[in-house]
């Protein structure tokens, strides 16, 4: 059974659906790719699956749990999102923004924290280092990286990243994707929204296409590479 | 001598102000609101006070505390959060706030009477060099400097406190990580309406007690936080005192029942060239 498995969900704001029975899934120790031009409602598709949304219909599995039962919309225990924009808190410093992370995961002990902060800081050192300095005060490529970090300690066995390389230059990009890329070799699964095709294709293993809030392909990354036709999608 | 001694009862007042203020200020960073129920709040704290205070100091206080925390967490429940579910404005919001503070002050007068309330001053008044400082005004200090400094303690150390200050920085992204919003609004609305009760209680050993002390209360801690800078506690208490100061040291030059409009016009004056306030929180979105 997939880690995360999504049938049948149809979502929107207010009385508009921005995607309808999309079905997808992730996969531990994978990264999935979900592509697609503006307002194809892929961000759409992360916020109803991190329970970000009200009006959502359909199915979210995750670890084997129907999340969606009874109407909640609660953010599955082991699912953290990297929302879109940098997303740090400008007056918390790097430690604080990283700790709130901890706490969106759940209730852990003093221990068990600290030691989540080690790991992350061994896949990120930059959080050691600007430990104490305001999140607005640093770029946007650090912030990206503090993001990341706070998704890391909640402890969650998935991460959904939207669009985490908007806004960074090139080699930033491409350090990052090597972040994604060792995550995904400890276990993770990850989730990874991007309009660059090319850059999301470096580090993914399957690729979901969107288009107009449906799902038009579902490929492993090596068939979608080989098919000339789905390039013309983009 | 008089201008010195005058200062100080300004600083005791301002100190009482910025208790006010500051709770403003922190239910405006989780909700978005400016809670002029506040006043509401005081007035139950007050009269609570005023009620039980002839059977035990303690219990006045201990049951003035718990009434007006009751009443933080009910406008929260009852008035906010259904209100901010239906995606409802900020104007929505203010008017419930506002329409809040009018249904208990009318409650009040109708339970209580409209007339003053008075409680016996308490300690007196203690020499300093040639100052003579009423024990109530030092009381109002000191309060006030021990209850800023274990909220500025409690936002800066725990895990609730940092979350609250992150509400402040961005709600949208508090929602987004999936950290509890809603318990977080809650607590500011408790906190707030707690760090009120000595404001209340002191003011109305100094200057009794009527039901439109609400509407005061209300109307100074929300200019106050406003000057302050939206949003920001160290503006809110730096503005809440120097309208207690302007308010009493203007006594030597105009009339005492214009000490209000004389601090007033300071603040609207650092309004219109400082417009982001005295203090702005410099980051907050």
């Amino acid at each position: 059974m997939s880690l995360l498995e999504v049938s049948g969900l149809t979502a929107g704001y207010g009385s508009h659906a921005a995607i309808h029975d999309v079905a997808a899934r992730a996969e531990r120790g994978e990264v999935t790719a979900l592509v697609g031009h503006n307002g194809a409602g892929k961000t759409t598709l992360l916020n109803s699956i991190a329970g970000v949304l009200r009006n959502v219909r359909g199915s979210v599995v995750f670890d084997g749990v129907e999340t969606l039962r009874g109407g909640s919309r609660r953010r599955p225990s082991g699912l953290a999102m990297v929302p879109q924009g940098m997303g740090v808190f400008p007056s918390l410093t790097v430690g604080e923004n990283v700790t709130l992370g901890v706490t969106a995961g759940g209730k852990v002990s003093k221990e068990e924290a600290a030691e989540r902060i080690k790991v992350a800081q061994g896949y990120l050192p930059l959080l050691a280092e600007r430990w104490n300095e305001r999140g607005g005060r640093l770029s946007g490529g650090q912030r990206q990286m503090v993001s990341i970090g706070r998704a890391l300690v909640s402890g969650a066995s998935c991460i959904l990243l939207d669009e985490p390389s908007v806004g960074l230059s090139p080699k930033l990009v491409e350090d990052m994707m090597k972040v994604f890329a060792t995550l995904r070799d400890a276990g993770l699964a990850i989730v990874l929204v991007e309009q660059n095709v090319k850059q999301a294709l470096t580090i993914a293993d399957r690729v979901v296409v969107m288009k107009a809030g449906r799902v038009i392909v579902d490929s492993s990354a090596e068939e979608f590479s080989s098919r000339e036709s789905l390039w013309e999608l983009f | 001598m008089l201008a010195l001694q005058l200062l100080v009862n300004g600083i005791a007042v301002g100190a009482l102000y910025a208790l006010a203020a500051v709770g403003v200020a922190l239910i405006f960073w989780t909700t978005r609101v400016f809670h002029i129920a506040h006043g509401a709040t005081y007035l139950i704290a007050a009269y609570t006070f005023v009620s039980l205070h002839g059977n035990s100091v303690l219990l006045a206080l201990v049951g003035s505390t718990l009434a007006a925390a009751v009443f933080g967490w009910g406008m929260n429940k009852f008035v906010y959060r259904p209100i901010q579910r239906s995606r409802e404005s900020f104007f929505t919001l203010f008017v419930a706030s506002f329409g809040t503070l009018i249904i208990v002050a009318n409650v009040i007068s109708l339970w209580a009477g409209s007339g003053p309330k008075a409680l016996p001053p308490p300690f007196g008044r203690v020499q300093i060099g040639f100052l003579q400082v009423t024990w109530v005004a030092i009381i109002a200090i000191v309060v006030a400097v021990v209850f800023l400094l274990g909220l500025q303690f409690f936002l800066e150390k725990t895990e609730t406190g940092v979350g609250l200050r992150a509400m402040a920085d961005d709600v949208e992204l508090v929602d987004l990580l999936g950290l509890n919003r809603r318990r977080y609004a809650t607590v500011a609305l408790i906190l707030g309406s707690v760090l009120v009760v000595p404001a209340a209680i002191l003011t109305t050993y100094v200057q009794g007690l009527t039901p439109q002390a609400g509407l005061r209360i209300a109307t100074i801690a929300l200019i106050v936080s406003i000057a302050g800078g939206v949003g920001s506690l160290a503006g809110a208490v730096v503005s809440a005192i120097l309208l207690g100061v302007v308010e009493n040291v203007s006594t030597l030059y105009v009339n005492a029942s214009w000490g209000t409009a004389v601090g007033f016009s300071v603040l609207l004056a650092i309004l219109v060239f400082r417009p982001s306030g005295v203090i702005p929180r410099p980051s907050a979105t």
